[in-house]
C-alpha cells in the first residue's frame, strides 16, 4: 500500500474511534448521547477511507484486495456503507452500538499491515503485552460475572415458573438485580475486552510482524469478541433479556474460555 | 422461685370463648395490678390478643395461685370453676418460660412466624410495669424472651416467606423486579380482591395505579381510591404494553388475553418483565402465557400453594427454632439460680463471720493473757475452721445454678444455716 493511502487510513481510523467512544458511553452508561458528532465523525471517516482505498487501488493498479489487511479495510468500508444508507433510509440509530466498534476493529486491523519500527526495546514491549493481559484479564472477570448472572437469573427464572419455589427461591437475588448486574458487568467487560484486543492487535505486529493475523487462536479471540459484541448490540438495541441473554452470555463465557485455554500461557507465533 | 402460666389460646378455645376472656390492651397493666391482691401472687404480667390471653404471674411459696387466677377469671366473668378450667392450660417454672419463649417467637401462632405477637407481648410488659404489677424477676424473664424471639428470627428463616396470598404476590414481584420504587400497576375489573392486592403492592413501594373495566364508571371510582387513573377497557392491549404489574379479575367467561396476544404484547415492550395476577374464576388470562419469556402469570391456586408450602417450610423452620428455645431456657434458668446462690454465699459468710466473732468476744477475758504472736495465732485458727466449715456448703451453692433442682439446694443451705430468707 502506498504511503498516502496508509496515511489517509489512519485518517480514517482516528475519525472512526468517535465511533468507538459513543459505543463505550452507550454501552456502560446505558443512555445514548452524544450520537449525531459521532456520527459526523464516522461520515468522515467513511470518506477518508474511500480516498485512502481509491488510492491504494490506483497505486496497485487493480482493487485492493489481496492481503488480509486489505481486504480488512474494504470490508470495513463496504460496512460503513450500509450503515450510513440503512441510516440515512430508516434512521436506524441503535445499529451504531454495533457497525461503530467493527468497523473501527476493522479498519484497525487493515493497518496492521504495513510493518512498524520494532520497539525501542524489551521493556517496551513487556509493557505492552502487561496492559494487554490486565486489560483482558479484568474484562474477562467482568464478562465471567455476567455469565453468573446468567446462570442464577436461569435458576431464578426456572424457580418462578414452576410455581413451586425451593429454598433456592428464597435465597437468589431477585431477576431485575440479576438482569442489571449482567447488563452492567457485560457492558464494562465489553469495553475492557474491546481496548485488550485493540492494545494486543497492535503489540502483535509491532512485535512479531504483519505474521500474526494468521494465528487461529487470536482469530479465535475474535470470534469471541463477535458473540459478545452481538450480546451487547442485542441487550441494547433489542431488548434481549431474560432467559435468552443469559443463555447469550453463558455461551459466550465458554467461548471465551475455549480461547484462553488454546491460548493459555502464549500464542503460537511466539514460539516460533 | 415460682413461676405459673394460666392460659388460653386458638389451640384449646374457640373464638366464643376467647373474646370472653380477652382484656383490653389498655386495661391489661390494671388486671395485673389486681391480681397482686391476691395472697400468694408477686408479680403479675397479663398478655391479650385476638388468638390469646395469658397470665404470667411469680407466686412466693405454695401453689395457691393457678386457683387465685381463676378466682380473678370467676369474679370478673361470673361464671363456675368448671367453665373456665376445660380451656385453660397450666405451665409451671421451666415449662412456663418455654410457653413465653414459644409466644414470643411466634412459635405458638396461628400462622406460625407472624411478626405481630413480638410487639404484643413487649406493650403487654410496658403496661404491667407502669402499673407496677411486674418486677425484677418477670421483667428478665421477658428480656430473654424477647433475645430469644431475635434469635429465632434471625437463625431461622420462620418469619421469611410469605403466608398470604396478597404478600404471596408482593414477595413474587419483588423476587421479579428487584424493588418496586416506581412500578405501574394495572387492575383490570374493578373487584374487592384486586384492591386488596393493589393496596399491598401499592404499600411496597409500587408508584402508580391504572384501572380499566367494562363498566367505566367503576373503574374511575376505583382510581379515585388509588389515586390512580381510570383507562377505557378498549386501551387494554396498549395499558399492557406500559404497565409492569396486572392484576387481573373481570367477570369474563372467556380469557380477555390469549397467548398469541400476550406474544405481541411482550414484543412490543422490548420484553420488559411483566407480572400478571389472575384473580378471576374463571380465569381471565390464558395459563399457556406463563411459557412466554419475561412473563410470570400466577393464578389464584398458583398463590394458594406457594402460601401453603410457605406455611409449611415454615413449620419446617419452627423445629429448629424448638432448639434455640430450650437452649435459652438453660441460659435463663442458669442466670436466675444463680442470682439466688450469690448472696446465699455472701450471707453465709457473713454469719460464719458473725459467730466467729461472737465466740472470740467470749473467750476475751482468757485471750488477753496471750502475747501478740499467740492473738495472731487464734484469729488465724478460728479464721481456716470457719472456712473449712463452709468450705463444702459454698462449693454446693456455686453448683447449684447447673443443676435441676438448685432452688432446692440454696433454700437447704439457708435453713441449715438460719440464714435470713
Amino acid at each position: 500500500m502506498g504511503d498516502t493511502a496508509e496515511f489517509w487510513l489512519r485518517f480514517a481510523l482516528i475519525c472512526y474511534s468517535a465511533g468507538l467512544i459513543y459505543s463505550f458511553i452507550t454501552v456502560i452508561r446505558q443512555r445514548r448521547k452524544l450520537f449525531r458528532p459521532a456520527l459526523a465523525a464516522f461520515t468522515v471517516g467513511a470518506a477518508v477511507q474511500l480516498v485512502s482505498i481509491v488510492d491504494a487501488g490506483l497505486t496497485l493498479g487493480r482493487l485492493p484486495v489481496s492481503t488480509v489487511y486489505q481486504m480488512a479495510s474494504v470490508v470495513g468500508f463496504c460496512t460503513t456503507l450500509a450503515f450510513l444508507t440503512v441510516y440515512w433510509r430508516y434512521k436506524f440509530e441503535s445499529l451504531a452500538v454495533f457497525v461503530f466498534p467493527t468497523v473501527f476493529l476493522l479498519t484497525f486491523v487493515s493497518i496492521l499491515g504495513t510493518p512498524v519500527e520494532p520497539w525501542g526495546g524489551q521493556a517496551w514491549s513487556r509493557w505492552w503485552l502487561g496492559i494487554h493481559v490486565v486489560l483482558f484479564l479484568l474484562g474477562y472477570a467482568a464478562l465471567s460475572l455476567t455469565s453468573v448472572a446468567g446462570v442464577m437469573y436461569l435458576i431464578q427464572e426456572k424457580e418462578l415458573k414452576s410455581k413451586r419455589p425451593s429454598s433456592l427461591y428464597h435465597r437468589l437475588p431477585p431477576l431485575g438485580v440479576l438482569d442489571e448486574m449482567a447488563l452492567r458487568t457485560l457492558g464494562v467487560g465489553f469495553v475492557l475486552v474491546t481496548l485488550g484486543l485493540i492494545v494486543a492487535s497492535w503489540w502483535a505486529v509491532v512485535d512479531q510482524g504483519p505474521n500474526w493475523i494468521v494465528d487461529p487462536t487470536i482469530a479465535l479471540a475474535f470470534v469471541s469478541w463477535l458473540i459478545y459484541l452481538a450480546l451487547v448490540f442485542g441487550r441494547i438495541t433489542i431488548g434481549w433479556r431474560g432467559r435468552k441473554a443469559a443463555y447469550l452470555s453463558i455461551v459466550g463465557f465458554c467461548f471465551a474460555a475455549l480461547t484462553w485455554i488454546v491460548n493459555s500461557g502464549v500464542h503460537s507465533f511466539m514460539n516460533r | 422461685m415460682s413461676l405459673l402460666l394460666v392460659g388460653l389460646s386458638h389451640k384449646t378455645a374457640p373464638v366464643e370463648v376467647r373474646e370472653r376472656f380477652a382484656v383490653p390492651e389498655d386495661q391489661s397493666g390494671n388486671v395485673a395490678r389486681k391480681l397482686l391482691d391476691a395472697p400468694t401472687i408477686e408479680e403479675a404480667l397479663v398478655v391479650s390478643t385476638c388468638n390469646r390471653v395469658e397470665y404470667l404471674v411469680r407466686a412466693g411459696g405454695n401453689f395457691r395461685a393457678t386457683e387465685e387466677i381463676y378466682e380473678h377469671l370467676i369474679r370478673a366473668q361470673d361464671l363456675a370453676p368448671r367453665d373456665v378450667e376445660p380451656f385453660f392450660y397450666r405451665y409451671s417454672d421451666r415449662d412456663a418460660i418455654r410457653h413465653v419463649f414459644r409466644v414470643a417467637s411466634s412459635l405458638d401462632s396461628m400462622v406460625v412466624g407472624e411478626p405481630q405477637i413480638l410487639g404484643q407481648v413487649k406493650s403487654a410488659l410496658a403496661a404491667a410495669k407502669d402499673a407496677g404489677a411486674c418486677g425484677p424477676e418477670l421483667e428478665q424473664i421477658l428480656t430473654q424472651a424477647f433475645r430469644v424471639a431475635r434469635r429465632v428470627r434471625n437463625e431461622t428463616g420462620i418469619g421469611q416467606m410469605a403466608v398470604s396470598i396478597s404478600y404471596v404476590g408482593v414477595e413474587l414481584a419483588k423476587k421479579i423486579f428487584g424493588s418496586l420504587e416506581g412500578r405501574t400497576i394495572l387492575i383490570i375489573g374493578a373487584g374487592k380482591m384486586s384492591e386488596l392486592a393493589a393496596r399491598h403492592l401499592r404499600s411496597a413501594g409500587a408508584a402508580r395505579t391504572v384501572v380499566t373495566n367494562r363498566t367505566h364508571a367503576r373503574a374511575v371510582e376505583l382510581a379515585d381510591r388509588f389515586e390512580g387513573r381510570a383507562e377505557p377497557f378498549d386501551r387494554l392491549l396498549q395499558l399492557l404494553t406500559e404497565v409492569d404489574i396486572v392484576i387481573s379479575s373481570t367477570g369474563a367467561q372467556k380469557f380477555i388475553l390469549d397467548r398469541k396476544t400476550a406474544e405481541g404484547v411482550i414484543a412490543a415492550r422490548k420484553n420488559r418483565p411483566i407480572f400478571l395476577v389472575d384473580i378471576a374464576v374463571p380465569r381471565d388470562l390464558d395459563p399457556e402465557i406463563n411459557t412466554i419469556d419475561n412473563m410470570f402469570l400466577y393464578d389464584i391456586d398458583d398463590l394458594q400453594q406457594i402460601a401453603d408450602s410457605n406455611l409449611d417450610q415454615r413449620r419446617k423452620e419452627a423445629q429448629s427454632a424448638e432448639s434455640i428455645v430450650e437452649e435459652e431456657i438453660d441460659k435463663l434458668l442458669r442466670r436466675l439460680k444463680s442470682r439466688e446462690a450469690g448472696p446465699a454465699i455472701v450471707s453465709l459468710q457473713d454469719e460464719l463471720e458473725r459467730v466467729r466473732q461472737a465466740e472470740l468476744q467470749r473467750f476475751r477475758g482468757k485471750l488477753d493473757a496471750l502475747n501478740p504472736e499467740q492473738k495472731d495465732a487464734v484469729e488465724g485458727l478460728t479464721r481456716s475452721l470457719m472456712k473449712k466449715v463452709a468450705h463444702p456448703s459454698i462449693v454446693m451453692l456455686k453448683h447449684s445454678s447447673h443443676e435441676p433442682d438448685g432452688g432446692r439446694i440454696v433454700e437447704f443451705v439457708k435453713r441449715a444455716f438460719r440464714l435470713p430468707q
